[in-house]
């Protein structure tokens, strides 16, 4: 295991230099270390097999397979918000209490959000990739990115008006 | 007031920082691969051997398929005297039927606290495994036993969290750990009828050391790679192959909502970031994997941090390196905002 072609790095390399970041997409997906790290190293297993047929980029192919994985319905059978391994920390500065509180509650609606959504809110605000590559990504039209980051958007209580105008919906 | 996407983006990242280490995941995919594999020819087997069966039409049933086979059981293993940045001070194992729960007692000499959990066994044992955590008579959070087989108690540092548990410094806390079903729409895990064969639960109590007091792992003979390809929207600002292993350099650094700094880190040691002599971020790493830690440079950081200010502003940013045995780290600087989205 391990051998990369020219221009590719090696599977080892690969892991070991970009695995956690691609755990923090998996994490901010299931809302749980645990399950992350399964759908990481669920996804990695597949990536292997098909290394030799992945192109210059091994990350985008890696984090579709998270992100299909995810979003795809077996999953939910027992791999889904039943309890956390981390336990929130408090808010320790009085004078952010209310900011904290509305994060906590941004926090919580993110993990409401039907599985498409959250996919949508991960990938274009944490991994920031542009409408047309979420929509490559989740085999879907930019159209549907759009309306899905605004619907998510509402949920989450983040002012819509702030967004580009091109994006409200 | 509804939040912005500068706040949104912030809280994704925030959310995700505290990364878990997972020191043996390309083992453990190599080990899914491998049970992948066999399975595949198992299964291939057994359907070549039930075409056989059909073809010679044998009615008898042979005596051995009744017989009950023998489970492997793993041995345990002595869990590290230091871990992720901590010292062991306390552990215990949990193995067989006669054990429905095991405890341990600790004494915290301060507020850096983590517990890890580890299971191992046959993967379809693991898959239905809960874990109990019970701190002084109160529930911890818990985890399962699937995928990784590993989980931890992470409050690092929090005092409330921890005090509501009942623990005090210097006096001695009880860690009680005892497997249960997985929980159900919501219901609280219940205790397992039988002891799942061949599973082993190991738990490990660490409390953070200075990094000066930490003893790093020994040395592999050959480094992860610091060579991967950068993103389009990342800057490569220093390289210690070029700059020196340990040090003090000045980077200059202009502000931006969306602007950090990451380290991206192969062995032991640490990197901290400072600006007016003001210390805003710092990444350690403990070991020879790889790491990367992410700093945040806006007005909003440095201000928490005593230095005041502006986007657009270009700071000196000295970077600190330390107890590193190879030049084995470097920095770069990340533009994550919605300008550098198109990007390819």
């Amino acid at each position: 295991m391990g051998e990369g072609s020219v221009g590719v790095p090696s599977f080892d390399e690969f892991v070991a230099a970009r695995a956690s970041r691609l755990l923090r997409v998996a994490f901010l997906l299931t809302r749980d270390w645990q399950s992350a790290e399964d759908l990481l190293q669920t996804a990695l297993m597949k990536a292997w097999s098909a290394w030799s047929r992945v192109n210059d980029e091994p990350e985008p192919y890696v984090r579709r397979i998270i992100v299909n994985a995810y979003t795809s319905s077996w999953r939910r059978r027992w791999r889904g918000e039943l309890a956390h391994s981390v336990v929130p920390e408090p808010a320790s500065l009085p004078s952010r209490v209310d900011e904290v509180a509305e994060r906590d509650v941004v926090w919580q609606a993110l993990g409401r959000l039907p599985r498409r959504q959250r996919a949508v809110v991960v990938l274009r605000y944490f991994e920031d990739l542009p409408e047309a590559q979420v929509a490559d990504l989740l085999g879907i039209t930019v159209g549907t990115v759009k309306s899905q980051t605004a619907k998510a958007l509402r949920h989450l209580r983040v002012d819509p008006t702030l967004q580009p105008a091109d994006e409200r919906s | 007031m509804p939040l912005t996407e500068t706040d949104l983006r912030a809280l994704l990242s925030e959310r995700s920082a505290e990364v878990p280490l997972v020191v043996d995941r390309l083992d453990r995919v190599r080990g899914r691969l491998t049970h992948r594999r066999r399975r595949r020819q198992l299964a291939g087997a057994v359907a070549s051997f039930v075409v056989l069966l059909a073809v010679a039409a044998v009615v008898a049933t042979p005596h051995w398929l009744n017989q009950p086979t023998t489970p492997s059981i793993s041995a345990p293993t002595d869990p590290p005297e230091y871990y992720m940045g901590g010292k062991l001070i306390a552990n215990a194992t949990l193995r067989s039927a006669g054990q429905s729960s095991t405890s341990l007692t600790f004494t915290p000499t301060n507020w850096d606290l983590r517990v890890y959990v580890k299971c191992t066994g046959p993967e379809a044992v693991l898959g239905n495994v809960w874990v109990n955590a019970i701190v002084n008579g109160h529930l911890a959070p818990t985890g399962n036993c699937s995928g990784s087989g590993s989980w931890s108690i992470d409050s690092s540092g929090s005092q409330t969290q921890w005090s509501s548990w009942g623990v005090e410094l210097g006096k001695p806390s009880t860690l009680a750990v005892s497997p249960a079903s997985f929980p159900v729409n919501g219901a609280s895990p219940s205790p397992l009828p039988q002891w799942p064969t061949g599973l082993l639960i190991e738990v490990g109590v660490y409390q953070r050391v200075p990094l000066d007091q930490y003893v790093f792992p020994s040395r592999p003979a050959k480094l992860h790679s610091l060579d991967l390809g950068l993103p389009s929207y990342e800057d490569l600002m220093l390289d210690s192959r070029k700059a020196g292993a340990n040090g003090h350099w000045t980077i200059p650094v202009t502000l931006s909502q969306f602007a950090d700094v990451t380290a991206y880190i192969v062995a032991p040691g640490a990197v901290a970031f400072s600006v007016a002599g003001k210390q805003v971020g710092a990444c350690n790493w403990w070991d020879y994997t790889s790491y990367d830690c992410s700093v945040s440079l806006n007005p909003a950081s440095l201000e928490a941090a005593g230095v005041s200010a502006h986007d657009g502003d270009t700071v000196e940013v000295t970077v600190t390196a330390s107890r590193f045995s190879d030049p084995a780290w470097k920095v770069t600087r990340r533009e994550h905002g919605p300008d550098q989205t198109a990007q390819p």
